[in-house]
């Protein structure tokens, strides 16, 4: 594999991610998360995700009306805690569902073509016998 | 703990003011768990080293990178969503423009004050002052598009791109590549008929006109013929050699109706024919020359024609241009030969 064919692999891998990102944040937030256990737990869980990214996405849900915020000073330090509220809630179920929708058509597409192919194969083994 | 400080201000001087103290106080709690985190059985108290202090705000990136992602600003002058309206737009302006110029270079040069119109000072006139209007004008619309892509609110960006109002019968028919258009053929032919009959009956009218003042018999309009005899003789009969196969070419295919094989390669011939000629036009005995005896003649015209010497240096960058312009044109008809054959 060349060095382009790599680059364009990982941009591509990226880009599949990217689109995942918001889904997978909204559903762990059903109870409240400051940032860095957010991180963590989505590390825990398999997702690794860019601490630059994430942070800036939260308060983007937040101003898109997804996710209630309150800082919290209970603890050695002040922390910024993020919850769903009732819009994100209802978004998340719509992505939810969505996204399962969307396994199934990606399993049925990525399947499919060894599929076909081995209904041709018995097509031609018809026609021989 | 520096270094996370300075980190810190550098992402909130980039952010607006008004969420810089909330995502500054966030990012550094965010920046201590995360150094708490990494220097995981060191006591609390104790200060973080500054190599994990590094390790940390390297991996959350550059300040620049991470405030454009707190504050997403458009990084770009005009987006995708107008991008087709500013080129539309930059179209009219720039068309506009030069069509104003052009009435204003005209009115310009015809109400000089010493009457004398130079078309080398008429062009590079107008080529200058169209340049600067085309910078402004482009400019001024950039400018605009700018604050419109900062300004506008998305709904009103949507419905500039409404979907539902477009009809697929709208789509421009495909042009067939061998439709002749007959105006253009009756015009073309038009055009060589006067050249015809003006070159070879007339060429004593082909020249300067000037309007004599005062009283006597010289008063009125006349004319100082531009062509030499010695010029005519070279090129002319060449010249009607091409007008007649251009003439006999656009009558065919005026009768055909569409483009052939056959009528291609004549067109082509042609051009070729007219490329020959033009370099020895520009190659050869100059097409004008002012003889002497118009300025003895005439003492008056004189000072009008000043700029007479540059003439045949003016005619040798025209016909230049016209042979860059049938170069041009015999590609182009090169090209659509090989098109209709492939």
């Amino acid at each position: 594999m060349t060095k382009k064919t790599a680059e364009l692999i990982d941009n591509l891998v990226l880009e599949l991610r990217r689109g995942t990102l918001v889904l997978s944040v909204l559903s762990q937030l059903e109870q409240p998360q400051y940032g860095y256990s957010l991180m963590e737990c989505l590390a825990g869980k398999g997702l690794e995700i860019d601490q630059g990214t994430l942070y800036p996405l939260l308060r983007r849900l937040e101003s898109q009306g997804l996710l209630d915020s309150q800082w919290s000073v209970a603890e050695s330090r002040p922390r910024r805690y993020y919850v769903l509220n009732a819009d994100g809630r209802s978004v998340l179920a719509v992505m939810a569902a969505e996204w399962q929708q969307l396994v199934q058509v990606m399993q049925r597409l990525l399947q499919e073509p060894s599929a076909a192919e081995d209904e041709k194969k018995g097509v031609v083994d018809d026609g021989t016998d | 703990m520096e270094l996370i400080e300075r980190y810190v201000h550098e992402v909130g001087r980039r952010l607006p003011k008004r969420q810089r103290a909330d995502v500054e106080a966030e990012l550094r709690s965010l920046l201590l768990d995360a150094l708490e985190a990494r220097a995981g059985a060191t006591p609390a108290e104790s200060a973080p080293s500054e190599a994990d202090q590094i390790a940390v705000l390297v991996e959350f990136g550059p300040p620049a990178e991470v405030a454009a992602r707190y504050a997403p600003q458009p990084r770009y002058v005009i987006g995708p969503r107008l991008f087709d309206t500013y080129c539309l737009v930059v179209g009219i302006v720039l068309g506009a423009l030069a069509l104003a110029m052009v009435v204003a270079t005209v009115v310009g040069q015809l109400s000089a004050p010493d009457g004398e119109i130079s078309l080398l000072a008429f062009f590079a006139q107008f080529i200058l002052q169209y340049i600067n209007a085309a910078a402004a004008g482009l400019g001024f619309t950039t400018l605009v598009f700018f604050i419109l892509e900062r300004t506008l609110p998305e709904e009103d960006l949507v419905s500039l791109t409404d979907r539902e109002q477009w009809d697929p019968r709208t789509l421009p028919p495909l042009e067939d590549p061998n439709r002749i258009q007959p105006v253009e053929l009756i015009v073309a032919i038009c055009f060589i008929l006067l050249a015809l009959v003006l070159f070879n009956f007339f060429p004593g009218k082909i020249g300067l006109a000037y309007l004599q003042s005062g009283a006597g018999e010289a008063t009125g309009w006349h004319v100082i013929p531009v062509f030499s005899e010695q010029a005519l003789a070279a090129y002319l009969p060449l010249w009607n050699i091409i007008w007649v196969l251009t003439l006999a070419l656009d009558l065919v295919l005026l009768r055909q109706g569409r483009w052939r094989l056959g009528t291609r390669l004549a067109d082509l011939g042609i051009v070729l024919g007219s490329i020959y000629v033009l370099v020895r036009m520009i190659t050869g005995p100059a097409l004008f020359s002012a003889p002497s005896w118009w300025l003895d003649l005439m003492p008056d015209l004189k000072e009008t024609l000043t700029f007479m010497p540059n003439l045949a240096e003016l005619v040798r960058m025209a016909l230049l241009v016209a042979l860059a312009i049938t170069i041009f044109d015999g590609g182009k008809k090169a090209l659509a030969l090989l098109r209709a054959r492939g």
